[in-house]
């Protein structure tokens, strides 16, 4: 996952207000969740490192305890590009669902190679951008690292979103194809006046309720109105500073020993 | 080692006669070791069935049951709310069976044997914690009973639960029952362990002639139950669900789930492997041509092809979002936004059909034992249990809403009052499935005849090899031969030799000696340990570098991947040894689906092997001393690491030695003993390993039908049958398996001094020949005891029935069939009962149908119970008491003794079966030189064709056993050397082979041959000619036919039947086929009209309305039925009739 899907950090001090910092995935040294695994070894997975020697100690800092962290993962992004942060679309804008944490993000296409634009005037209402969305799953005990002056600093992870490309624009399309058919489908037989009965319901109808698990997820999502977020690059420097002042603010301690930390675990 | 030297010394001591046979020249067929582990460490098992027991399965599934189960079905049916009024509430808090919940001790629960005898159900009261709502109150109430639960014998929540032989004799129980079964109306009930397919696991299938590869899942939870599909139809992949109407293409599928790009679509399924994305590709076709590119458009058409009937409407959208989540692998439901674990689970299965359309061997078995789950009591119960349960909150609450609905009540509802009302539901819910073994769950349209059976009481070894049976669900009269086959999985799991013969043949099995079935364990705990050990989420890793490492699935789903299968596994077993986890989940690698299973289910088969490390076994000769010295138990070789549970899977990531010489470094584990591959009852055979395989199968088919003990409560027992032998034996040639399940202590047979060799001709087709005298001194005599009960019913106008007293003649004495009666009119203790006399007097009162007010005077009809049987009962017990519905209860054991007699069935245990076919006067039997003279011979013919060596060495062992005063070890590969035994004879005078030299009983003479002669252990089976010998002259007829009656039982007449009146034509005995066929069975005089050929009745015929051409004949009454029969169809036979005077 670490070498593939590059780190967009977005530091929200609140849910509502946003105030984004984030930079290319490039800069960042070491990411990812390294605090459980071991050393990263390369890909070939089979070998075994038993008779790894410790070559240096590094000091960690756990820092950052009020930042929010969510992680990007962009399933469609080509790995090649990963560390040429020019080659990275602009992102021209984000939104966000607090609630349902669901993710938008809008790159705009590129106009000049492979697009067609008679296509795009006519059928496809301008669809000029292309819209990435992903659902944040919430995980614990996952960490992002950065590495400044030989220590390596820790700052838990809120969220990680794998965003995917949404063609809205399809959706939409279909939806308004859909409408015509049935407005033209309307034959004088269907004109016929019909006999509606209709009752009335009380507020907490058990029926509106029954709505439950992805259902009713998905009809929370539907309602709920997405705050726009404004898109910050290149503020990992400031980042990386404010974590490492936070973390020479306080020291950590451990409270319980070697055996206690066995005893959680299992 | 230590435990044979322990054991012999007493004997050593007793018989100073046969000190110097026994000097320890041979006795230590195991001297030769020094005390290290390699003979010792079979002590680990009677260590292992001292924890674990030989049923133990049965109660752990049962305790796992009320003390796990129950709980989590309160809390998923927690609450009971009201329609009409928003504000009550009604919520179980807890709940417990048989304990009051601040009582110290357990309810006192009517014994086992008193339930027994009374007809009733040993049962424990239910009790349940609820808080509710009266009026604006809420109120804790503690203790409420919701019904009564059967209660498995000597699980934890039974009275005998660790009790010890003092108060198991002092409840009239025998110490050695196994448990494990329940009483239900006085009989005993044994849920057998049913076998199926494992759930939530994909089980890939192929067809290599029709080119159709499926992926199949059963999804099961508590709510749901159905079954997913990922097919091949031509070289395209769909999905299948049995509600969606139609195949969903597999990619329009994926993209509903959320992966809308058919790059990852690809990475998904087949990864970086070329040919997997040359077969797949196709696929992406099929999506576009539908016109579907969005996860919505994808939805929608899911939606539209949904056949669910719903109460509420949902949009196509919903619909199509609701079977994604929750429809389709049912036991991932997705209750948020993310679909992604749904989309790997689909793309898994997708990837393995890929796998196994590009090579045909990358297919599932189903037979193999490792996908298999053993479905036990417990689970069958708890589905049960859910389903009363539920009803009984319906009810509950039905009833709670009509109260409620009264607008103006006089004072405050208290729902409690009407809780009682409805926990006779539960209670003969449950009693009435157990009873009849019918499980019928509206829930899971599930409907299951034959889940219970009977105790079988014949013998000990029935009941036991009752308990450790497992039934598949697989149709018997099917002609498949995969699921009857021998499995190599099987070895250790499930007996290699005891399975019925016939259309069961393979499909009922029985566990080996040492096994473990495992109970539910919780998943998330090791989930997060997965983690913990460096397993990547599914949910943070992006679809191309899911195929690159080996993934991880917790009880068949993904969890993540692990760059390091090798350290993560070994890790997870580090942790299992030192105990961190439960023993019982298991681990192993797949390396050609690049895959770490992990099994926290219940239900797989596993069993403890020693571990080995670094080529050494764990255990060592110094844990074995501690064991035998009490220091140690079995659980601390587990806690230790010196032993682990493996299932069936994990054993097949494990080189496995069998003995400690055997070990190489790559070994990683060792065979405790290799006898346990057998169960109990193959484990009575005495040298099986030299048997021919079949034999041993039907040695533990004619073993449960053996006559011996039952249990030392056998004579307090009121059984409806029991046979019991009256001079039962401990075998001479015993095995390690005798000793651990205490057959020695409740046997089935006598050792039979046997000589090999023929005798009088009455010894052809396997009969034997038997010594009268041994029969006079009391070999194979036995037992039978036969229950009759009678209620004394109440009626509802207050009369009853009674039990009259005797009738007495003139002279004051009772008449002949009151003779047996007591002046109370039952019989009495002792007395003989002939056929025809009365042991019940019992008369019934004519008016019990009149109403109370018009009541006549009580006249009493009788209703006697008379004996009726060829040969005299004696009353062995009498007893009297009141069952469960307040009526008196009264039961009469009748003993009869039977020596052996001509056709009585004997076996040895090496299933040679034969019937006695002579019985000889002792002194015209041939005697040896020590004037021995056998109990039985048997005719050699028995023996080339049946290759039962195992026979001819038991016979060798046992006579050097007798010789040197010992009980010899036949055990499977294993048990008393045959040179060591022939040694033992040698020294004693005798030939090594076992022969002797034999006299002629009649003239004196010695035989010409030699003659194998020694004792062997013989069974008498239950089949015995009192109980089969019939005859008739004449009797009862059918009704409808008015032919003779069918079956001993209604003493029936002896058909003749097709082929047999074949043979009568065919010699041209035209008389005796009339006389046999007709005048015998069901002539019929009839009356026929000459001229319209039809039937008339008293010289009238009705259709010609006259008199005049009336003839009688004789016709079988069936044919003259048949005639009838088709009139009323509408088809007139005629007769035609001719005069047999006629020249």
């Amino acid at each position: 996952m670490s070498a593939k899907s590059e780190n967009r950090l977005f530091v929200t001090e609140d849910e509502d207000v946003a105030l984004e910092s984030s930079v290319p995935g490039g800069q960042i040294d070491a990411e990812g969740d390294i605090d459980l695994r071991g050393e990263e070894v390369d890909n070939n997975g089979d070998d075994e490192d038993n008779d790894d020697a410790v070559i240096q100690e590094i000091p960690l800092n756990l820092a950052g305890q009020n930042e929010i962290l969510h992680i990007f993962q962009y399933a469609n992004k080509p790995k090649k590009i990963g560390r040429r942060a020019a080659e990275h679309p602009y992102i021209t804008g984000a939104r966000y669902k607090g609630t349902s944490s669901v993710w938008e993000l809008d790159t705009p296409l590129d106009e000049t190679a492979f697009y067609n634009k008679d296509k795009n005037e006519g059928e496809w209402k301008d669809a000029n951008t292309q819209t990435l969305r992903g659902v944040g799953v919430g995980s614990e005990g996952q960490y992002a690292a950065f590495v400044a002056d030989g220590q390596v600093y820790l700052t838990p992870v809120e969220k990680i979103a794998q965003l995917r490309p949404y063609f809205k624009y399809i959706d939409d399309v279909g939806q308004q194809r859909k409408q015509d058919d049935s407005k033209n489908a309307t034959t004088p037989a269907n004109q016929k006046a019909q006999v509606v009965t209709m009752s009335v319901r009380s507020v907490n109808d058990p029926v509106q309720s029954r709505l439950a698990g992805s259902l009713l997820a998905h009809k929370i999502e539907e309602e709920e109105e997405f705050v726009d977020l404004a898109w910050v690059e290149g503020a990992f420097e400031q980042f990386k500073e404010s974590m490492v002042a936070d973390s020479s603010n306080h020291e950590l301690r451990p409270i319980g020993d070697e055996h206690d930390y066995l005893e959680n675990l299992v | 080692m230590v435990d044979s030297k322990v054991k012999k010394q007493p004997h050593i001591k007793k018989d100073d006669t046969f000190q110097d046979l026994l000097q320890p020249v041979y006795k230590g067929k195991k001297l030769t070791d020094d005390v290290s582990t390699a003979e010792d460490k079979w002590n680990l098992l009677p260590a292992f069935l001292k924890v674990k027991g030989l049923v133990k399965q049965h109660l752990d599934s049962f305790n796992y049951f009320v003390d796990v189960d129950l709980k989590k079905i309160i809390k998923a049916n927690q609450l009971i709310l009201s329609d009409v009024d928003p504000e009550f509430y009604l919520k179980y808090v807890d709940i417990r069976v048989g304990q009051r919940s601040n009582a110290s001790s357990k309810d006192y629960l009517t014994p086992p044997h008193e339930c027994r005898l009374r007809d009733m159900t040993y049962s424990a009261p239910i009790y349940v914690d609820i808080e509710y709502t009266r009026g604006r109150n809420i109120i804790m109430h503690k203790d409420v009973e919701i019904g009564r639960m059967p209660i498995m014998l000597r699980s934890n929540k039974c009275i005998l639960h660790n009790s010890d032989e003092r108060t198991m004799a002092r409840l009239d129980e025998c110490p050695l029952d196994p448990g494990g079964y329940f009483i239900v109306n006085g009989t005993e009930k044994v849920i057998l362990v049913q076998e199926q397919l494992s759930k939530n696991r994909i089980i890939v299938e192929a067809d290599e002639k029709k080119a159709i590869v499926q992926a199949s899942v059963t999804s099961s939870t508590h709510e749901r139950k159905s079954k997913t599909y990922v097919v091949t139809k031509n070289d395209k992949i769909y999905l299948k669900h049995n509600s969606i109407a139609e195949e969903v293409p597999i990619v329009v599928v994926l993209k509903a789930c959320g992966i809308v790009s058919d790059l990852e679509v690809m990475q998904l399924v087949c990864g970086n492997d070329s040919s997997y994305q040359d077969i797949f590709a196709v696929n992406l076709e099929e999506a576009s041509k539908l016109g579907l590119y969005t996860q919505q458009q994808a939805l929608e058409y899911i939606g539209s092809k949904v056949k669910t009937v719903r109460r509420q409407k949902l949009s196509v959208l919903q619909e199509g979002i609701e079977a994604i989540a929750t429809t389709v692998i049912a036991h991932l439901t997705v209750a948020a936004l993310d679909f992604r674990e749904k989309a790997l689970y689909i793309a898994m299965m997708t990837r393995r059909v890929v796998m196994a359309m590009q090579n045909y061997k990358m297919v599932d078995d189903r037979d193999y034992v490792g996908n298999k789950r053993l479905e036990l009591a417990g689970q069958l119960i708890s589905l049960l249990f859910e389903d009363l349960f539920k009803k009984f909150n319906n009810d509950f609450k039905a009833s709670i809403d009509k109260v409620l609905k009264k607008p103006n009540r006089a004072m405050e509802y208290d729902a409690l009052l009407s809780i009682n009302v409805h926990s006779n539901n539960i209670t003969s819910g449950l009693n009435r499935a157990i009873s009849t073994g019918n499980w019928s769950l509206k829930r899971f349209k599930m409907e299951r005849a034959g889940v219970t059976h009977v105790l079988s009481r014949l013998s000990y070894i029935s009941a036991l090899g009752m308990m450790t049976r497992i039934s598949s669900q697989f149709e018997k009269s099917r002609k498949v031969s995969g699921p009857r086959a021998l499995q190599p999985s099987q070895f250790g799991m499930l007996c290699t030799a005891d399975t019925p013969e016939g259309e069961a043949c393979g499909l009922v099995k029985n566990l080996a000696l040492m096994t473990h079935i495992t109970t539910d364990d919780e998943e998330e705990p090791i989930k997060k340990l997965c983690f913990i050990l460096g397993v990547e989420d599914i949910t943070l890793i992006d679809s191309a570098s899911l195929h690159l490492h080996y993934g991880v699935y917790l009880n068949g789903t993904l969890i993540g991947t692990t760059k390091f299968p090798v350290k993560f596994v070994s890790q997870f077993r580090h942790l299992r040894r030192s105990g961190k986890i439960s023993e019982f989940i298991s681990i192993y690698t797949n390396s050609h689906h690049k895959a770490v299973h992990i099994a926290t289910d219940g239900g797989r088969i596993c069993r403890p092997l020693i571990i080995v490390s670094n080529g050494k076994s764990r255990v060592t000769g110094d844990h074995l001393k501690e064991l035998l010295k009490g220091k140690l138990v079995f659980d601390d070789f587990l806690k230790l690491g010196l032993v682990e549970y493996l299932d069936v899977n994990e054993e097949n990531d494990s080189f496995i030695a069998l003995y400690e010489p055997d070990i190489t470094p790559e070994i990683t584990h060792m065979e405790i003993e290799p006898f346990t591959v057998l169960g109990a009852c193959a484990g009575l055979i005495p040298y099986p390993h030299h048997n021919q395989s079949p034999r041993n199968t039907y040695q533990c088919a004619m073993g449960k039908q053996a006559i011996g003990a039952i249990a030392y409560n056998q004579f307090k027992r009121i059984d409806t049958l029991l046979y019991l032998m009256i001079y039962p034996q401990q075998p001479m040639v015993k095995t390690k398996t005798i000793e651990l399940i205490d057959y020695d202590k409740l046997p089935a047979g006598q050792n039979a001094t046997v000589a090999i060799m023929s005798y009088s001709g009455y010894d052809i087709e396997d009969a034997l020949v038997l010594n009268k005298s041994s029969i006079d001194r009391g070999f194979g005599r036995c037992e039978t005891r036969r229950k009759t009960t009678a209620v004394l019913k109440r009626y509802p106008n207050h009369t009853q029935d009674i039990i009259g007293g005797m009738r007495v003649n003139e002279n004051g004495e009772p008449i002949w069939q009151h003779k047996s009666l007591g002046p109370d009119g039952l019989g009495e203790v002792g007395m003989k009962l002939n056929s025809g006399q009365i042991y019940i007097n019992k008369s019934v009162p004519t008016n019990a149908s009149e109403g109370v007010l018009t009541q006549t005077q009580s006249q009493y009809r009788e209703t006697p119970v008379i004996y009726r049987a060829p040969e005299p009962s004696h009353i062995d017990q009498v007893m009297m008491s009141v069952s469960d519905n307040d009526q008196a209860l009264i039961k009469v054991l009748l003993r009869q003794n039977r020596r052996p007699e001509l056709g009585d069935k004997f076996s040895s245990r090496h299933g040679q079966k034969g019937v006695c076919g002579i019985i000889v006067q002792q002194e015209d039997m041939p005697f040896s030189d020590q004037g021995v003279v056998p109990d039985i011979i048997m005719n050699p013919h028995g023996f080339p064709s049946r290759m039962t060596v195992g026979k001819m060495i038991e016979l060798i062992s046992g006579k050097a056993g007798v010789m040197n005063g010992s009980l010899e070890y036949g055990t499977c590969f294993g048990g008393s050397k045959l040179e060591d035994m022939s040694q033992i004879l040698v020294d004693n005078g005798f030939n090594y082979s076992g022969k002797d030299m034999l006299y002629s009983g009649v003239t004196g003479e010695c035989l010409q041959a030699y003659i194998f002669f020694g004792p062997i252990y013989y069974q008498k089976l239950k089949h015995m000619v009192l109980d089969k010998m019939h005859a008739r002259a004449r009797g009862p007829r059918a009704v409808l036919t008015r032919q003779p009656t069918e079956g001993r039982s209604r003493d029936g007449g002896l058909r003749l039947g097709e082929m047999e009146r074949d043979c009568v034509i065919a010699y041209g005995a035209s008389q005796l086929l009339l006389e046999r066929l007709m005048i015998s069975s069901d002539a019929f005089e009839v009356e026929v009209c000459e001229k319209c050929g039809l039937m008339g009745y008293s010289g009238w015929c009705t259709s010609c309305r006259s008199a005049e051409h009336i003839n009688k004949m004789s016709i079988p009454y069936a044919a003259k039925l048949l005639f009838q029969e088709l009139l009323s169809m509408n088809i007139a036979p005629r007769l035609k009739l001719e005069d047999i005077f006629q020249a």
